[in-house]
């Protein structure tokens, strides 16, 4: 397993501000724009990831085997056909944006610094995917995580035993498959030297997902 | 001339503390706390509601407006005394889940409308919910999980709740529900938002 520790030096503040629920006809006022901006000049940006390359043992409709197990997902298997290789990869925050109530009464704040969190830990994995590309000269497909599309959440059991016991210090619940610190996303990646699709989502026949990228 | 009840209501709905801050001694000198909660507190929450289910607002705006409430309940030391104050809520997150953003949003409403709110807070095991339930004469249980892997659990809490007490409604609410999945273990309402929070809770009660 590769670790590595880096910081992202401009959240962005505008993603903050969808994840809050300004992305339609609701606009923030200045009031509010100031807070997220106060709170991102606070927020530390730093962030923790890892990897663990895992060959591709055999494929079949539907499925992928590998050396820790078989990833059952019908729209990961079609993009990663002709794949090289796959990445295990398990992306945290600190923890500094979260759990924030605890320590903060103005739920107004405790809000804005989660939602801080979602984008730091958001854009953790874009810097983990491009740095990846760059180092392996590989071209590498959109994060695809246990527990959306059709991977099943049990897959977090897979990538876990993967990398390691508590990797980076992240856990997860036994029966939720939930992760704390709760700002940590775990996922896989297919890899090939040649340029693939790299959108999972346009295989999937789910239109109307919230979670769909529309990116290519 | 704008009367002093929409002054007041609208320096809640723009969150415009100074204003209200202003208005709250004039306010008093003239008006009941009964009065302030039937003739401002409630239709500025109601509007903050409102506009965020047309999603002209969103849940930032809500809280804002919600600090304001309770800068005036402070100022005018009426907490407590709000004609909803005879009814209990107790809210927590299922166990397996950490996830309470949305129960702390609904905690808030609820005690800007004037409930008595129990907040049991995340992770809380389904004997927790059903002891303080019960202990605390609850009329309404609220049950939040973000995932859809604690629904089971959400299932077994709200049938050890109807065990305790048969009488007790119990709503539901999170991400991964809908009213369907809701109806479906038996909880008696589920809440979409905060936006539609009050209309589904007074359903309980008719």
């Amino acid at each position: 397993m590769i670790s590595i520790h880096d910081t992202i030096s401009e959240i962005d503040a505008q993603r903050v501000l969808v994840s809050l629920g300004y992305n339609g006809t609701a606009r923030p006022d200045e009031g509010i724009r100031n807070q997220v901006d106060r709170c991102i000049r606070k927020a530390s940006g730093s962030f923790r990831a890892a990897f663990k390359e895992v060959p591709v043992a055999g494929m079949e409709a539907g499925c992928i085997a590998t050396k820790y197990g078989r990833i059952q997902s019908k729209n990961f298997a079609t993009i990663a056909r002709g794949a090289e290789t796959l990445y295990f990869c398990l992306v945290t925050t600190d923890g500094d944006e979260e759990g924030a109530d605890d320590q903060c009464s103005d739920l107004l704040e405790t809000m804005v610094r989660d939602a801080i969190g979602t984008v730091l830990v958001e854009q953790g994995v874009e810097r983990l995917i491009a740095r990846m590309e760059e180092e392996t000269g590989q071209h590498l497909c959109l994060p695809f995580s246990p527990g959306y599309c059709d991977f099943a959440v049990e897959g977090q059991r897979l990538i876990f035993s993967a990398l390691a016991p508590r990797p980076l210090g992240v856990r997860f619940d036994e029966t939720s498959w939930m992760m704390t610190p709760i700002k940590s996303i775990s996922f896989i990646v297919s890899a090939g030297g040649a340029v693939m699709e790299r959108n999972p989502c346009k295989f999937c026949s789910l239109t109307r997902c919230f979670m769909r990228r529309t990116a290519s | 001339m704008t009367s002093l009840f929409e002054q007041v209501k609208g320096s809640i709905v723009t969150a415009d503390s100074e204003t209200l801050e202003t208005l709250i001694p004039l306010f008093r000198a003239k008006h009941s706390i009964d009065e302030m909660f039937q003739g401002v507190v409630y239709p500025a929450l109601d509007t903050l509601c409102h506009r965020l289910q047309e999603r002209t607002l969103a849940i930032p705006d809500l809280l804002m407006g919600l600090k304001a409430v309770h800068l005036l309940l402070e100022k005018t030391k009426a907490h407590g005394f709000s004609p909803m104050r005879d009814r209990c809520i107790v809210l927590g997150v299922i166990e397996g889940d950490t996830h309470d953003m949305g129960k702390n949003i609904i905690r808030d409403l609820y005690t800007g409308y004037g409930y008595r709110v129990v907040d049991l807070g995340k992770n809380v095991s389904i004997e927790t919910f059903t002891e303080r339930a019960v202990a605390e004469n609850a009329d309404v249980v609220g049950i939040s999980t973000m995932m859809s892997t604690t629904l089971t659990r959400v299932k077994e809490a709200v049938a050890s709740l109807k065990r305790a007490r048969p009488t007790i409604k119990v709503m539901t609410g999170g991400a991964f529900l809908n009213a369907k999945i809701s109806a479906d273990i038996h909880a008696d309402g589920y809440a979409e938002s905060a936006a539609t929070l009050m209309a589904n809770t007074e359903l309980l009660f008719s």
